[in-house]
């Protein structure tokens, strides 16, 4: 069975039987974080995407803008079968919330 | 178990100096699954996403629409609940924390927050901002 037909069972069952706000037993069973994404934000210079959702695959930007499903949609489409990072490039201005 | 992550460091244009922020690496769980970062927001009592991230996950808010209250004013939220993993040392943790959905296009322009509610029963977070480090630790 395709494993995100058994990723999304798995969601769908713990929206009806998991107590909300506890700490799950059952595993995503997908693979590991990407690692080499994770560090590839945080050391490259993003500047020209400040302001954007991202999508990194392979160490590399594969889509943006300021939508952040059509990024997504693109990267999958890019690169089907692989788990992108879906990430906004925050505003330079002091971030108030 | 405990494990430290880098602060993002972004550089403003034109000279403008740098703006470090504590963003963690999570695992967003739903119809589709992906990487992102969280801004661990210490003051914020819940966690935000905005709209389209939740479409992504699959995510149910058809509650009621109220207003939410920040420094940078209100906007109008929907509440529900979203499956996180973060992974340290080798180890994944899978929670489901209470989420604020920012309605229409007004969240496109804000990071995914992680707030107090729920995350920080679950974890201690000790902020290093001299070293540009955060520290998470399993409660």
């Amino acid at each position: 069975m395709d494993l995100n037909i058994i990723n999304r069972l798995i969601n769908y069952i713990s929206k009806l039987y998991i107590w909300p706000h506890m700490t799950v037993g059952i595993k995503y069973l997908g693979d590991d974080m990407d690692e080499e994404n994770m560090k590839f934000y945080l050391k490259e210079d993003l500047t020209k995407y400040v302001g954007k959702w991202i999508a990194i695959c392979n160490k590399h930007v594969v889509s943006s803008g300021k939508n952040p499903v059509r990024v997504f949609n693109e990267a999958h489409k890019k690169y089907p079968g692989t788990r992108p990072l879906l990430t906004l490039v925050p505003e330079n201005s002091a971030m108030i919330f | 178990m405990s494990k430290s992550f880098r602060y993002k460091e972004m550089n403003r244009p034109k000279g403008g100096g740098s703006a470090k922020t504590p963003m963690l690496p999570i695992t967003l769980i739903g119809d589709n699954s992906f990487d992102s970062f969280g801004l661990i927001d210490s003051g914020a009592d819940y966690s935000v996403i905005p709209e389209g991230i939740a479409q992504l996950l699959g995510l149910k808010y058809d509650g009621e629409k109220h207003p939410t209250f920040g420094i940078g004013g209100s906007v109008h939220c929907i509440d529900s609940k979203m499956q996180i993993q973060i992974e340290m040392d080798r180890r994944k943790y899978t929670i489901i924390i209470p989420v604020k959905v920012i309605l229409g296009k007004k969240g496109d322009d804000m990071p995914i927050l992680i707030g107090r509610a729920v995350f920080f029963d679950k974890f201690e977070i000790t902020f290093m901002q001299k070293q540009m480090k955060f520290r998470l630790k399993k409660v």
